[in-house]
């Protein structure tokens, strides 16, 4: 009798979680302004490196993926609000940030940099050369935090969206943009950026290192666990580097 | 018995229960140091699989993207060097700038400062190619006079350092990868040896302990038990041999002991029957001494006192009729001193014969002594009693003894008393019946003569 309901009760576990995992769909968050990340292409669709590798997360973990926007400032609050299970941003990881999300293993590196007007007069920028000069970057980043804590002696310009930032360094209304390597390449080499370059060696501004992660619901670590083994099979098989290649003519990893 | 237990006592054998014990603590430690190399094993498996995945994977996937991006930054230079257009050496350039940069996360110094060296003579050749594009337009295929021979050379040099790096790194990490599986099918391998022997010795510890128990412990009780079923048919036969346990050996020790403590007792039992046996014949022999009169068989006078003694008190008591008859052979001694002692003897043995042969079985009849004879008769008056005594007195008289100097009359005289009020107690019956027998021999032999009441 007992057996016979402890078998029913395994089946019906099984018979569950069987249906609810090939009916459950992964939302995952994304930004789509930060190019070649995340942004919107010609075609009206999401794209980009984020996207592009959310997707396959997605088929790892055998899961249909609904990748959507969502602005900056307001990913990790909808993470919390469980509104999707992931995000997929380009994001660092700082200790405020930790206490929010999961993070993962990272899934590529980056460095930070200023961008500007080549300018032989201005080849190092630090809060003297800086001084008086208007500085632009994403607002609730890592960059803006550290503009605010040790460019007091520049105007600052906080914009939504990186995209915003590059327009404006564009159009001349601010003088350098704060961001990391691998979009201030995407933008330097594009149409708007050929006049434009980097200023001066990267800057350390976070002590946790320089690398984008995957972020998951605070407690979901099985999620975790799973998305740190389909990161490691991405990149074992290949498809992390075909990716790669799509957007970037070097290793990002 | 004792010499023998002592004996057993004397060298000791090892115990039941310490013994196994002995085993188990052997099966304890044996299973203890396989858990214990187990571990270390599994440890050690777990340990080189966890560094496989958290170091040596980050570890391989680190020179892989060393090895793109130096070979890449190669590429970056030759465009750099012989790239016609403008933007695409740019690009280039700046991509190798971004190379540059990331060259910090390089674990290994060297390389970080080859890169960056490399990355300089980059950007000193887009220097002299922005130059010439200043200068005008191409005339000449994007060769060695274009630039100074000095960077030319640099390129050269920076792309044989780039070369020798890539073909340098691309093997450390698979190595170790491989040298790391390999390792783990070793210890795998010493694990299912581990297991493999523990098992097996366990097993034959386990077997060795099964036959130490049936040897030591089941058969030695089987062969008690059987010696027991032995000692009720043949205790003295019981032989135990020695066991090996100490408490089997015990057991053993007592059950023979018991055989042969069994097998005394049995003699003993029978000697004391024997004893009693002979003890009781005697006894029996001496009462008879003690009650009988040897020449003629009757009982003596002592018995006769104790008889008459408890015969007279129950007929007082119950009121029963009780006569005494006291008798004695007519001119014994001229008998004995006519034919001899033996004649005399012959008359006696005829009186107590013809006595015992017409007296019923409750008369009393006792010889007191030399020629005088009692007869007591229970339930007997006077008036009966004057029969008996009357038809013995005939009998008698009319009896020829035959002898060895021929045929030989002779007669008695008897006297006569019974139980009555006056009577005090058995002498004064005695005393009667002898006044009695007196009267008889003054009134002149061969004749009853009652006690008269006056």
């Amino acid at each position: 009798m007992f057996k016979t309901l402890l078998r029913l009760l395994i089946l019906g576990c099984c018979g569950g979680f069987a249906m609810a995992h090939s009916a459950e769909r992964l939302r995952v968050a994304t930004e789509g302004a930060y190019p070649p990340f995340s942004f919107t292409n010609e075609q009206s669709q999401l794209a980009g490196f984020d996207v592009d590798i959310a997707q396959e997360l997605c088929r790892r973990l055998e899961k249909d993926c609904e990748v959507i926007a969502v602005p900056w400032n307001e990913l990790l609050p909808g993470l919390a609000a469980g509104r999707y299970a992931m995000i997929v941003a380009s994001m660092a990881k700082t200790p405020k940030r930790e206490q929010q999300a999961e993070f993962t293993d990272a899934y590529y590196r980056t460095r930070n940099v200023f961008i500007g007007r080549r300018d032989p007069r201005l080849t190092q920028v630090n809060p003297e050369t800086a001084r008086g000069k208007t500085l632009a970057t994403q607002a609730d980043t890592t960059y803006a935090d550290y503009l605010q804590q040790h460019y007091p002696t520049a105007t600052l310009k906080l914009t939504a969206t990186l995209t915003e930032a590059f327009a404006a360094l564009a159009r001349g209304e601010v003088a350098l943009v704060l961001t990391d390597n691998l979009s201030a390449f995407e933008f330097l080499r594009s149409k708007a950026g050929q006049k434009l370059d980097i200023i001066g060696p990267p800057l350390a501004i976070n002590e946790t290192g320089e690398a984008a992660y995957i972020q998951v619901r605070k407690g979901d670590l099985p999620l975790r666990d799973a998305v740190n083994a389909a990161l490691r099979k991405l990149w074992l098989d290949g498809t992390y580097h075909r990716i790669n290649a799509r957007y970037f003519p070097f290793s990002i990893y | 018995m004792y010499a023998e237990s002592s004996i057993r006592n004397e060298n000791r054998r090892p115990r039941l229960v310490p013994t196994l014990l002995l085993g188990a603590i052997i099966a304890g430690i044996l299973g203890g140091v396989a858990a214990a190399v187990l571990l270390m094993v599994q440890y050690d498996i777990l340990q080189l699989a966890e560094e496989a995945n958290r170091i040596l994977l980050p570890d391989i996937q680190a020179e892989v993207r060393t090895v793109v991006n130096l070979e890449r930054l190669k590429v970056f230079g030759e465009i750099v060097r012989h790239g016609a257009d403008p933007v695409e050496r740019r690009e280039a350039q700046l991509a190798a700038q971004i190379l540059a940069m990331d060259a910090v996360y390089e674990k290994d110094a060297s390389i970080k400062h080859r890169v960056n060296q490399v990355y300089g003579i980059i950007e000193r050749m887009a220097a002299h190619r922005a130059q010439q594009d200043a200068v005008g337009p191409l005339t000449e295929p994007a060769q060695g006079p274009l630039l100074d021979g000095k960077v030319v050379n640099d390129w050269k040099e920076a792309s044989a350092i780039l070369e020798n790096l890539v073909q340098h790194l691309s093997v450390d990490a698979a190595v170790t990868a491989s040298e790391g599986s390999a390792r783990i099918a070793r210890q795998a391998k010493r694990a299912m040896l581990v297991v493999v022997l523990v098992s097996g010795g366990l097993a034959l510890l386990f077997v060795i302990m099964i036959l130490f128990v049936q040897c030591a412990v089941v058969r030695p009780i089987l062969h008690a038990t059987y010696g027991l079923k032995q000692i009720r048919t043949h205790p003295g036969a019981l032989q135990m041999r020695r066991e090996r346990l100490q408490e089997l050996d015990d057991i053993a020790g007592a059950v023979g002991a018991f055989g042969a403590a069994l097998s005394q007792i049995n003699e003993r039992t029978a000697d004391l029957e024997r004893e009693i046996t002979e003890r009781q014949q005697a006894q029996a022999r001496l009462m008879e001494l003690a009650t009988t009169d040897s020449l003629t068989g009757l009982h003596n006078r002592r018995y006769f006192m104790d008889t008459a003694t408890q015969e007279f008190e129950r007929a007082r008591r119950y009121q029963i009729p009780l006569s005494l008859l006291m008798i004695d052979a007519d001119r014994f001694k001229s008998i004995n001193d006519r034919f001899g002692h033996h004649i005399g003897d012959e008359v006696l043995k005829a009186l107590a014969m013809i006595g015992q042969r017409q007296l019923r079985e409750t008369d009393l009849f006792a010889r007191l002594g030399g020629e005088e004879f009692a007869i007591l008769l229970p339930q007997t008056d006077l008036a009966d009693a004057r029969v008996v005594a009357e038809r013995l007195r005939q009998t008698i008289a009319e009896h020829t003894v035959d002898t060895e100097q021929g045929l030989l009359n002779f007669t008695v005289s008897l006297g006569l008393s019974s139980l009555n009020p006056v009577t005090a107690d058995l002498d004064d019956l005695l005393r009667q019946a002898d006044v009695a027998l007196y009267q008889a021999k003054q009134n002149g032999r061969n004749r009853v003569e009652p006690t008269l009441f006056r």
